[in-house]
């Protein structure tokens, strides 16, 4: 009974000395991991808005490269947001809340959106959040579109849990890169059996070159581009409608 | 006699009985992260930083664990160094920190510490028990750095992420330039690399053993 009762007691108090230490270092880095949380997700509105440092060519990062390879500079980033970059807050109606129904957007009366301005003021694309589903959980990306809505100028993955080397490679440029140039005219014909944006399995052309509504998947990680699919599909349909019914709110800013 | 277990110890750790080549411990970590050299090298130090610390925790408290749960107390100390790294690496390197992913947090079930914990830090002093520890992450390191160094050099033709192969092959001639090897840059590029390496280090010591003979 006595070396039972040892035992929790050292277990307890090991536990806490261990827990003290972590508390500790967590409270002592809190500030500076808030930081780079705010710079990362920066990045990846860069990128989707493709705003890329000076000198910088897609390309030449390679088809593995992710976000975190673009040596992008702490001045340039917060340069750009300030310069370029606006948020928006739109209204949502209870028309467009029917399209939101079971999205992580539903419960929202208005969403923010953001948009690129030119030197002029005008509005070059709008950019916003996207939430899916792949294989182990949830998906979030940043998506951009152009400001005629009828291309996606990019996309970047915000967060996601899936397989490392198979789902986790929609992070990568190759998979990204096939958002840029995106046709996005299938969101405004009616009566279409196909979805708006679709994956096939080889693409030779990129949409750069060539713009389709065609996206590249990716071997062996069928259920996550799927449910990138998804989101594509059904977030873009809302965003495309909720800046069309905004219209007139948007050029107020404008001018 | 201290110097001369010192130096069997090292020697063990590095070579004869390394914790990758010849355990074939912690390859989960090898073959996923050794494709970008910078990745590696952060993998291999947090590692080495949860080995040495948790052997040198483990030996200290050694004599006053109730053996019944001695597995517990491995998994909280090696727990707690695993979080240690991965809070350090998203404060100052989050960039590394991100692409690591989750593998930082994978080091808790790296069986190279939880091995050298319960096989060498439980029953030696805490100066030798750190040392272990310092040398099978050494162990483990260098092994998954030569792998990541071949790796992005062949697949990314860069080295340290500095282009090294496109220059080359124009000043060869080439118009192509580098074209990269995407098998290199996937999983089973590491599971080649890791066979081969294995394949020379395990040449390189039976020419030991017949020359010794």
């Amino acid at each position: 009974m006595k070396k039972s009762l040892m035992t929790i007691l050292f277990m307890v108090i090991v536990t806490v000395l261990f827990i003290s230490t972590l508390a500790t270092v967590n409270e002592v880095s809190r500030e500076r991991i808030a930081e780079n949380l705010k710079l990362n997700n920066y990045k990846s509105i860069l990128y989707a808005f493709d705003i890329l440092p000076a000198n910088i060519e897609e390309h030449d990062l390679g088809p593995a490269s992710t976000t975190e390879n673009i040596p992008y500079a702490e001045s340039f980033i917060t340069d750009r947001i300030e310069s370029e970059i606006r948020e928006l807050r739109l209204p949502v109606t209870a028309a467009q809340k029917d399209l939101l129904s079971g999205s992580f957007l539903s419960v929202s009366d208005s969403i923010t959106i953001y948009t690129r301005t030119d030197s002029t003021g005008g509005i070059v694309s709008y950019g916003f959040p996207m939430r899916g589903k792949g294989l182990w959980g949830t998906i979030s990306a940043f998506g951009v579109i152009s400001a005629d809505l009828q291309r996606m100028i990019g996309i970047d993955f915000t967060e996601q849990v899936e397989t490392p080397g198979l789902g986790a490679r929609i992070t990568e440029s190759e998979f990204k890169y096939f958002f840029r140039n995106l046709d996005l005219s299938g969101f405004f014909k009616s009566g279409r059996e196909l979805a708006p944006v679709i994956m096939i399995k080889q693409k030779n052309r990129s949409n750069v070159e060539e713009s389709t509504n065609e996206l590249q998947a990716i071997t062996g990680a069928t259920q996550t581009v799927d449910g990138v699919l998804k989101m594509v599909n059904t977030d873009l349909r809302f965003y495309i409608a909720l800046i069309q019914s905004n219209e007139n709110a948007i050029n107020k800013v404008k001018s | 006699m201290a110097n001369n277990k010192t130096i069997e110890l090292i020697k063990d750790d590095l070579w004869k009985n390394n914790p990758v080549t010849v355990q074939i411990l912690g390859i989960c970590s090898t073959l996923a992260v050794t494709n970008i050299f910078m990745n590696t090298l952060f993998l291999g130090l947090g590692l080495t930083f949860v080995t040495a610390f948790s052997s040198l925790t483990i030996s200290l408290i050694r004599d006053i664990i109730p053996q019944r749960v001695r597995m517990m107390v491995q998994t909280l100390v090696i727990a707690s160094f695993v979080v240690i790294v991965d809070v350090v690496l998203k404060a100052y390197v989050p960039d590394i920190s991100k692409a690591l992913g989750p593998y930082v947090g994978l080091i808790i079930t790296n069986c190279i510490i939880m091995g050298r914990l319960e096989a060498f830090a439980s029953s030696n002093k805490p100066g030798l028990a750190f040392l272990d520890g310092v040398m099978s992450g050494v162990g483990y390191m260098y092994v998954i750095l030569v792998i990541a160094f071949f790796r992005e050099l062949l697949g990314f033709g860069t080295i340290v992420g500095y282009q090294v192969m496109d220059p080359l092959l124009r000043a060869m001639g080439s118009s192509e330039g580098w074209v990269q090897w995407a098998l290199m840059i996937m999983a089973p590029g590491g599971f080649f690399m890791l066979a081969i390496f294995i394949w020379v280090a395990n040449n390189l010591s039976a020419m030991k053993v017949s020359h010794s003979e």
